[in-house]
């Protein structure tokens, strides 16, 4: 059979290249072998056993648990005393083991953070010098620096033995069970192998000290506010990561037992805590559950404010008022709160007598917890924004996250200041920063829109972590994308719904615009790359993954079907332990929607998005009728082919042309130009007519009445990764039309594509990706025709305002600084002992690095400045 | 073990102001800094980003800036000096570029800095010498980006390092 497109010839106006590309366009997929370097459809492969595990009995090939699914299962009482002068606790607990794996256990491990900060300690011994004093321990490369943070980190460390002490470890007859310390890690080896089903009940008997987290650094410690009590001082303690936990056992690792260096967080084992706190009476605690003795801990006024909270605003139940005073006197006595907290992953709690309190229900139709209270514990300092946003940000996170999620699956929900900065999070209690400040001028206490957005974001993430990973409980010390990506995006879905124009990344409301930078970096690993081994920690943990779900849900699935597929999953393993195998094959599963690219490109590649719209062609179908398309051409030829300046400057000057001179010059091809109509080109367009079978001839009538113009569009894959095409096509007549290419265009040859598309108007302009919805890095070649882009410094500099003033300001500074206050900061050289200087190589790297003596003398200046303040 | 014995005094060793930093479970210490030749006007552009906050507080706390805050004009200006100071570039022949500084502006929960040189053709590369914050803050990380026509090249300075080459 013929193709109809045979019958017709192109009248091009914007290009003469048509039927070469139509050529191109059809043979444009070659491919090379696979997984070679041609290997053209190597980006739409299906994920195979070199990127997923196979599926099994316990974990499906559908993404879920399987037939065989099993998790173990540790339940804890505890008996905890704070030593409020010591800043010690000292603790006994029994645990409650079941073996729910189809092994024998011949020995259990359990995980020791607080060991990391033991002299000694794999964390410590193993920090290279420039992450002395550092709060992860990940520091790389580099010494000779030696920082104020590094000298008080050195004297806490000197001052005070971090780390478990143990009094016993005993089996549930009370005899001593044989356990080996490993730095974080505790085996207790076992008299019988634990059998499948078996139950293990053992107590443990520890204490220790309490870090000092502003000194020392971590998830937990105590905070101290030196002026309270007449420079008395009052302490804020937070207590995380503070007894001896079960260590995961599963099915795709075994037991989880890599040691704890700092950054890497936890998975662990889900189970009932009961947990009985003694504390200072004046004291207020915050904790994982349920307080279980109100009435011996509270006051009546406090327990009637407490039953008085409601959905509609945060009540207090210790006033600020209430915490200032408290925060005067100290008591002599001791009051135990008790807690009770089912099917949780962990435990943590805090405690001071600076505490204020406020509380807000949350309601949900939910059969077990239809209201939740939240709550928020904060000292007088985090005022005046802690009392308005706090509890509020708790009950939006749950709003939203419900919506993607599950119901908020515990009773509370609480948001304790226990910190100046960053957040950690916890079953039911989170740890959050962001304080206001006091200003040097005015004294009075302010507060940024920065600090203000950092806390209600900071809010939000970990109280969103109560659903990723505290209840889909997913293995962070190895895919930490896995909880912090997830609950990134849905932190950004919860500030979306916060406010309009929420500074979600980076100060933009939009994370896409952001994620290029980290993108487009040479030094950066896939996300799927074990936590450890992880460069450009945050954002390839936190909003690379998140940005990818945004992409996923707004521009590659859609709501509806990204929403359900996400919401499958979530539900699927709640109070479960997910892979990212789970959550790669239900997102598929649960939408039908091919996704193997998407998380080939996004989460084991490094490309990043950046398509380019190269060029656009446009066409209408030819009559083929000469005596029609005479004038067509004709126009199409002078529009193309300007008059040339010579003959149009001679016409100007009134030079009269030979040919008009001489009237026997002309003949008939000066009355006829190269366009007009010759019976030959008639009698070739009668006989394309009488060729065309009859329904060839319909469709050539329908054409001709239609008029339609057509487009050929071209995109070239820039930057590797795999996106859909967002266009934004602007007709001649001011309509606009946004259409959306899905990304399966690229299957056969991932670099260069070509889309054809016929409208009945004419295209005036076209945008590629104008919501900027797909992470792409570079917009200035997103536009035909194309449109000139002004970088951020471009717009800078073209504020000449902003500019003139920073430049006066610049020559006022450096005028100071000739004047000898310059106050740059700087290390300045360290001075070796004699044995060094035998060492002329290190002499030698030292030299390079010793400073000016301007450099010096104003580091001495800086030091002197910073040695007085205290 | 070869030990190394140093004397901690005021006048034998760098003591380098470090303020509190308390945990941070989700926010990695960097400045990341993108260094661009525009051939629209032949100007060879560095641009840096530190968190706003974070930066804020340091710098203060460190003596560089009279402010903690960066509303201040002066006090952003404080900073682009510090900057201007603490980054410099040199074509791979070892030709300083002379940094202008153009300003600094602040964006959301970011201060950003700018600079630039005029430079009419396109470097080959770059040598980077990048120490934004690394004595101040431990852990403190600088991504510096280096984009040579297509190509983007990361460097990440860390701890002591010294100049780094990002070549063409």
């Amino acid at each position: 059979m013929r193709p109809v497109l045979n019958a017709f010839k192109f009248g091009f106006t914007l290009s003469a290249a048509a039927l070469a590309v139509l050529a191109l366009s059809s043979t444009a997929h070659a491919d090379g072998p696979a997984f070679s370097k041609g290997d053209q459809v190597a980006k739409f492969r299906q994920l195979g056993p070199e990127s997923l595990p196979t599926p099994n009995i316990f974990r499906n090939a559908a993404g879920a648990p399987g037939p065989a699914y099993w998790q173990q299962r540790a339940s804890h009482k505890i008996d905890v005393t704070l030593d409020e002068d010591k800043r010690h606790i000292t603790a006994s607990m029994d645990i409650e083991y079941v073996n729910d794996s189809p092994d024998s256990l011949k020995y259990i491990w359990l995980a020791l953070d607080q060991n990391r900060f033991k002299d000694g300690s794999l964390a410590r011994e193993s920090a290279v010098a420039s992450a002395a004093g550092s709060r992860r321990g990940d520091g790389a490369g580099g010494a000779d620096r030696y920082s104020f943070g590094a000298l008080r980190y050195e004297q806490a460390m000197e001052d005070r033995e971090y780390g478990f002490e143990f009094k016993s470890v005993t089996d549930a007859r009370g005899r001593a069970l044989s356990y080996t310390i490993n730095d974080s890690m505790m085996r207790i080896d076992l008299d019988e192998p634990l059998a499948p089903q078996d139950v293990l009940n053992f107590s443990i008997d520890w204490e220790h000290n309490i870090i000092d987290e502003v000194a020392v650094g971590g998830r937990g410690g105590y905070e101290t506010f030196p002026d309270d009590r007449d420079g008395k001082g009052n302490d804020i303690f937070g207590l995380a990561q503070w007894f001896p936990r079960l260590a995961a056992y599963t099915d795709y690792t075994g037991w989880q037992n890599k040691q704890f260096l700092g950054r890497g967080e936890f998975t662990l084992e889900f189970g009932d805590y009961e947990v009985n706190i003694n504390v200072p009476a004046d004291h207020i605690v915050a904790s994982t559950g349920e307080l279980q003795n109100p009435e011996k801990v509270l006051t009546a006024e406090q327990r009637e404010r407490l039953a008085d909270a409601n959905p509609k605003k945060p009540l207090f139940i210790v006033t600020p008022e209430e915490a200032e005073k408290n925060s005067e006197t100290k008591s002599g006595k001791r009051k135990t709160w008790s807690f009770k907290a089912e099917n949780v992953r962990d435990f943590a709690w805090s405690s001071s007598r600076k505490y204020i309190w406020d509380a807000m229900t949350f309601e949900q139709d939910d059969e077990k917890n239809p209201t939740v209270l939240a709550m928020s514990f904060y000292p007088p300092e985090a005022e005046p924004i802690w009392s308005q946003y706090s509890t509020q940000a708790v009950v939006h996170t749950m709003d939203v996250y419900n919506k993607f999620a599950f119901n908020y699956p515990y009773p509370t929900a609480q948001s304790v200041n226990s910190w100046e900065r960053g957040g950690m999070e916890y079953p039911m209690i989170t740890f959050n920063g962001y304080r206001p400040s006091v200003d040097e001028k005015t004294d009075e206490v302010t507060y940024s829109r920065n600090i203000k957005y950092g806390l209600i974001g900071v809010i939000i993430h970990e109280i969103g972590h109560i659903y990723f990973p505290m209840t889909v409980n997913s293995d962070e010390r190895r895919w930490t994308w896995m909880d912090e990506g997830l609950n990134t995006f849905l932190e950004y879905m919860a500030e979306y719904e916060w406010e309009e124009n929420f500074p979600i990344l980076g100060g933009q409301q939009n994370p896409l615009d952001s994620i290029t930078r980290y993108m487009t970096s040479s030094n950066q690993v896939p996300i799927m790359t074990q936590s450890d081994s992880v460069l450009q920690f945050g954002p390839n943990a936190y909003s690379k993954p998140a940005s990818s779900l945004v992409v996923l849900r707004e521009t590659v699935m859609g709501r509806e079907l990204f929403d359900f597929a996400f919401r499958e999953y979530a539900n699927r393993w709640k109070f479960k332990r997910p892979t990212p195998a789970d959550f790669f094959r239900t997102m598929e599963d649960a939408s039908a929607v091919d996704l193997d690219w998407f998380w080939r490109g996004w989460y084991f590649g490094t490309d990043h998005v950046d398509m380019a719209l190269t060029s656009i062609r446009e066409y209408q179908i030819s009559t083929q009728d000469p005596d029609a398309e005479e004038d067509f051409k004709r126009e199409q030829d002078a529009a193309y082919k300007p008059e040339n300046i010579t003959q149009k400057r001679n016409r100007e000057e009134g030079i009269k042309p030979r040919i008009k001179r001489f009237d026997d010059l002309e003949d008939f091809y000066n009355e006829n130009d190269k366009f007009t109509a010759t019976n030959k080109d008639r009698n070739k367009y009668t006989s394309l007519l009488d060729g065309l079978e009859d329904w060839e001839k319909a469709a050539y009538d329908r054409a001709m009445k239609d008029g339609k113009f057509i487009y050929f569009m071209d995109f070239e894959n820039i930057g590797g990764l795999i996106s859909p095409l967002p266009l934004k096509i602007t007709y001649e007549n001011g309509e606009v039309e946004e259409l959306m290419i899905p990304a399966e265009i690229w299957r056969r040859n991932s670099k260069n594509v070509t889309k054809l598309i016929t409208r009945k108007k004419r295209i005036q302009t076209v945008e590629l990706d104008p919501h900027h919805q797909t992470a792409d890095a570079n917009y200035s070649n997103n536009t035909f025709p194309p449109t000139l882009r002004s970088s951020r410094i471009e717009l800078y500099k073209s504020s000449s305002t902003r500019g003139n003033m920073m430049a006066e300001m610049l020559v006022e500074l450096k005028s100071e600084e000739k004047d000898g206050s310059d106050k740059d900061e700087k290390s300045v050289p360290l001075q070796g002992t004699d044995r060094d200087a035998k060492n002329s190589s290190s002499n030698e790297r030292q030299s390079k690095k010793k400073l000016n003596k301007k450099e010096s003398s104003s580091l001495r200046k800086t030091l002197e400045k910073l040695l007085s303040r205290d | 073990m070869y030990l190394t014995r140093r004397h901690i005094g005021s006048g034998l060793i760098a003591l380098c102001a470090v303020p509190a930093m308390p945990a941070y479970a989700h926010r990695e210490k960097t400045t990341v800094s993108e260094v661009v030749w525009s051939q629209k006007d032949e100007f060879l552009y560095a641009s840096h980003k530190f968190h706003l906050h974070q930066t804020e507080v340091s710098l203060f706390e460190a003596g560089i800036t009279h402010s903690a805050k960066f509303e201040s004009l002066r006090a952003r200006a404080e900073l682009a000096l510090y900057v201007q100071k603490n980054f410099k570039l040199e074509l791979i022949d070892g030709t300083p570029l002379p940094l202008e500084v153009l300003g600094a502006e602040i964006e959301g929960r970011d201060v950003w800095v700018y600079q630039q040189a005029r430079l009419n053709t396109p470097p080959q590369g770059l040598i980077v010498t990048c120490d934004l914050l690394r004595s101040i803050i431990p852990n403190q990380i600088n991504h510096v980006d280096v984009k040579l026509g297509r190509k983007t090249h990361s460097l990440a300075f860390r701890g002591n390092d010294g100049p780094k080459k990002a070549l063409a």
